[in-house]
């Protein structure tokens, strides 16, 4: 059966891409075969009359006359298509919806017309069908949606972070002070208290570093590799002096501002924290040295001290190691330390940014 | 002459941990101690502190806002604002408003001291990421405007050393300079910044009728 000529008056509408100058229904007829929209006619039980020859998806337009949407669609696809038939039945207007449906393992979205086509008598006969894909715009929405999404998400968990750091530092600083105080009228009289003291207020130090260094990497401000760089350097600056441990930095390459994810971003600058720490702490080294080389987007960062080495193969529990070796594996990295008892350690970490 | 502090700090615990720690260190004496801008602001030109201790981040009137009208009050003093963690834009903030330098509330009472002591000495602090702010506030400004101070070519390099995260001594050595003229680099740039914001307000406020 071919499209009935009615149909093809409704057709003529410029929302359906079909010009209304083209003239004669032979024109038309040509167009609608031609067109990659898809053009249906459906009785009032859902049965297909007429379907156009698109070719985008792949099923001769003749294949379909007889079957039904329960042939073509899902249950649910097809039950809210014959609810929509049935509403322009029973109202006589045309409508226009969005909906989407799985074609071939493939999510597709449709711009959906349904057209009221009139018997003689005036009543609606059957329902023509003009669907005209828009995945790319509907996919193009959700993307620019998911990523405002992601987004206020992070700038909100940001914000919750802040707030969080804000209250805790605050007390905690307290804390560390108040320890300092006691831990100064304790003075001569009660050594034993002041050392007891001293360990609070070096671990409450501890976790104040930290917090700020949760805090700090997750802060989208802060998420290009130059801004990552120059902490590096800073905070190796800051604690290895206060140690009195020579410290040199060097940087190889130009660290664009370019912008590293926030994934890598904490696991390469918790590398260096905990390499760092377990230097300034264990080590008894004079000189310490970090070199960063970038090479098309290849960072490779060397720690080197002096220091008094391990057996790397008597790893102790507990200083990181493993740790910071688990952290080079989400990062898609290569973890190597390099130490023998006496002749200083080499922390060499190679990853790549993007 | 005992270094005179005051202190301007929501959190009870904190302001009244940092006032004991400042009233039992030999050569430092606390002479307020406020739990909001307006309080402090009806106290300081009795107590008349040489240093303020001003967080960021206080309910009520900010500690930004604090900062200007302090230095209205008191034009010589020194502020240093106290913030959990470095937001960039806020501490730039308070330096244009008039501040010194910033401290984080997880430093170590003796830096804290230290800190103060410089600063009562006419030192200035400045961390690379506030460095690299104050050299685009520069690098912003327009030069043909006579009313704005530019940088020296020695501040410039200055700056530029601490942009790289290079310590005062580190840049001393590069430049062959004393560690005490890298000091008063950085505080006179910090006054061309106040001189500039300053100027740009004066020009906005004639744009605007207001002078």
């Amino acid at each position: 059966m071919e499209l009935p000529k009615e149909s093809i008056d409704q057709l003529v509408n410029p929302t359906c891409g079909v010009n209304p100058e083209a003239g004669s229904e032979e024109r038309l007829r040509l167009l609608i075969e031609s067109t990659d929209n898809v053009v249906l006619l459906l009785d009032l039980g859902g049965r297909i009359l007429y379907a156009n020859p698109s070719s985008r998806y792949g099923v001769p337009g003749q294949d379909l006359i007889g079957k039904t949407p329960y042939d073509i669609f899902s249950k649910a696809g097809a039950d809210r298509m014959m609810e929509r038939v049935a509403r322009v039945a029973s109202t006589g207007k045309s409508l226009s919806v969005e909906d989407s449906v799985a074609w071939q393992g493939e999510q597709i979205w449709f711009h959906v017309q349904f057209y009221p086509v009139l018997t003689a008598a005036g009543d609606v006969g059957s329902v023509t069908v003009l669907a005209h894909e828009i995945s790319d715009v509907k996919k193009a929405e959700m993307a620019l949606r998911e990523a405002q999404e992601r987004l206020s998400n992070e700038r909100l968990r940001m914000r919750i972070a802040t707030d969080l750091h804000d209250e805790i530092g605050s007390v905690l600083s307290s804390v560390s002070i108040f320890a300092g105080l006691a831990k100064q009228a304790a003075g001569k009289e009660a050594p034993q208290v002041g050392s007891l003291l001293a360990r609070v207020e070096e671990n409450v130090q501890y976790v104040l570093d930290s917090l700020d260094d949760i805090i700090w990497t997750i802060n989208p401000d802060n998420d290009t590799l130059d801004d990552i760089i120059l902490r590096i350097r800073t905070h190796a600056t800051e604690i290895l002096e206060a140690r009195g441990i020579k410290f040199d930095f060097s940087l190889q390459g130009q660290p664009e501002p370019q912008v590293v994810p926030l994934g890598k971003r904490r696991d390469f600058y918790l590398i260096f924290r905990e390499a760092l720490n377990n230097l300034a702490r264990h080590s008894a080294a004079s000189e310490a040295e970090i070199s960063i080389s970038i090479r098309d987007s290849v960072l490779t960062m060397v720690l080197r001290d002096n220091g008094r080495g391990f057996d790397t193969r008597k790893t102790t529990v507990g200083n990181g190691l493993q740790n910071m070796q688990k952290r080079a594996v989400t990062l898609g990295g290569k973890l190597d330390i390099e130490s023998e008892p006496g002749k200083g350690s080499r922390v060499i970490l190679t990853f790549e940014i993007t | 002459m005992p270094i005179s502090v005051a202190i301007v700090e929501d959190n009870r615990d904190l302001r009244e941990g940092l006032s004991q720690l400042i009233k039992g260190t030999p050569g430092y004496s606390c002479v307020g101690s406020y739990g909001s801008c307006d309080q402090m602001l009806s106290g300081v030109k009795q107590a008349k502190p040489e240093v303020v201790l001003m967080d960021i981040g206080l309910p009520g009137m900010s500690g930004i806002e604090g900062v200007q009208k302090l230095k209205q009050l008191l034009p010589g003093v020194e502020v240093l604002m106290l913030t959990v963690f470095e937001d960039e834009q806020k501490i730039f903030d308070s330096i244009v408003a008039g501040a010194s330098g910033y401290l984080l509330k997880k430093i170590s009472p003796t830096k804290l001291l230290e800190a103060i002591r410089e600063v009562a000495a006419g030192g200035a602090p400045m961390t690379a990421r506030i460095a690299r702010r104050v050299l685009e506030a520069f690098q912003k400004g327009d030069p043909q405007k006579n009313d704005r101070v530019d940088l020296s070519e020695r501040e410039r390099q200055v700056l530029s050393g601490l942009v790289n995260g290079m310590t005062y001594q580190a840049i001393a050595d590069q430049l062959f300079i004393s560690i005490d003229t890298v000091r008063s680099h950085v505080k006179s740039i910090y006054d061309k910044l106040h001189v500039n914001s300053k100027a740009q307000a004066i020009t906005l406020a004639m744009k605007n009728r207001l002078v």
